[in-house]
């Protein structure tokens, strides 16, 4: 039964549907002990037929949450923190190594890879979606 | 149809003639390495002067250990979420790519080097790059030695630490700096990285 039920979890942790909205690939790099900075990364795909407004995101596992853009410019690469993301109707925002991430600060726990991590992201015109997280040391 | 057939025949024809330019110029590394979108070089090394830093273990990391191998250099902060892990971890598979032929892993140091010694201690610092890989050396030093390195490679970085904020963000260049045997500055990989593209590349310099 347990095996049954944890097969049920993973199959929804790398998915969450919510009325033509989803949250695919959803991975935390696994970072360095001890390290108090880390990045998720994920993919928002709006089916809907009006924008979402991704406005900030929240877990018990971290301190805050902040969103982040890496941008390299003439090789100079900043990261510009993001008050909210736009996801167009009828596309997909991705969070990727070198582009847009979720700032995971000061967890709480430490995280290798293969644990779970509970984040709840928070938009401006849709509910709150949580999502599972899990603890990878590289993409999918 | 027939303009099917005479498409495929065309495109045969461009394939075979990529092929052989690549063939024919392959005799030369250098003059091949000159048009690559993969890897810069200046067109004749630059040889760099005295800088003085420390390694992970309290060593001195000063011009004496660029000689005799070739490096490649990366420049960030530990505390860098995105970039900087994302690039150690490709360096990593370049390193495994490099390994599956000694010789050329060998005749390799990747040196990550923070310009953050506020936050990154020599301890911080081996955590850091050992976590990534073992053969990895991590190297910091004081505002004065680290600039005196980094402008003579025309490295940018700047601290956004104003303020007091404790999670201040660092601005940093992205890209990998080749070092020669002989301490010049060779040239430079920039994003996107690519282990396998970067491989053949780190191949073909130790031809020449």
């Amino acid at each position: 039964m347990n095996k049954l039920l944890l097969a049920f979890l993973l199959l929804f942790s790398t998915q969450v549907l919510a009325g033509g909205f989803k949250v695919e690939k959803p991975w935390i790099r696994e970072a360095p002990p001890g390290m108090k900075i880390l990045a998720g990364y994920m993919m928002l795909e709006n089916e809907k037929n009006g924008a979402l407004n991704m406005v900030g995101a929240s877990s018990a596992d971290f301190e805050s949450i902040e969103i982040h853009h890496t941008i390299i410019k003439d090789d100079m690469a900043g990261m510009i923190q993001q008050q909210s993301v736009r996801i167009p109707r009828f596309s997909t925002v991705k969070f990727e190594p070198n582009g847009l991430h979720l700032m995971l600060i000061n967890p709480r726990r430490e995280l290798r890879q293969g644990d779970k991590v509970r984040i709840t992201l928070k938009f401006s015109n849709y509910r709150k979606v949580k999502v599972i997280f899990p603890v990878r040391k590289r993409g999918w | 149809m027939k303009k099917l057939i005479i498409g495929i025949v065309i495109t045969a024809m461009f394939g075979a003639g990529l092929y052989l330019g690549l063939v024919k110029k392959s005799d030369d590394p250098l003059q091949l390495l000159m048009q690559d979108s993969v890897i810069t070089i200046l067109p004749t090394p630059r040889a760099l002067g005295e800088f003085r830093l420390r390694d992970q273990d309290g060593s001195a990391f000063d011009l004496s250990r660029l000689r005799g191998k070739w490096s490649l250099l990366f420049f960030g902060f530990t505390n860098c979420p995105d970039i900087c892990p994302a690039t150690l971890a490709i360096l990593n598979q370049l390193h495994s790519r490099l390994g599956k032929k000694p010789a050329l892993l060998e005749d390799v140091q990747f040196v990550f080097i923070s310009v953050d010694p506020g936050r990154d201690d020599l301890v911080t610092l081996k955590k850091y790059v050992r976590y990534f890989n073992k053969d990895f050396i991590g190297v910091t030093g004081n505002k004065d030695q680290l600039a005196k390195l980094a402008k003579q490679l025309g490295v940018f970085y700047e601290l956004l630490n104003q303020g007091g904020k404790k999670n201040y963000v660092v601005n940093h260049s992205s890209a990998i700096f080749i070092i020669n045997k002989d301490a010049g500055y060779f040239g430079l990989m920039t994003p996107p990285l690519d282990a396998v593209a970067m491989a053949t590349r780190i191949e073909l310099i130790q031809q020449l």
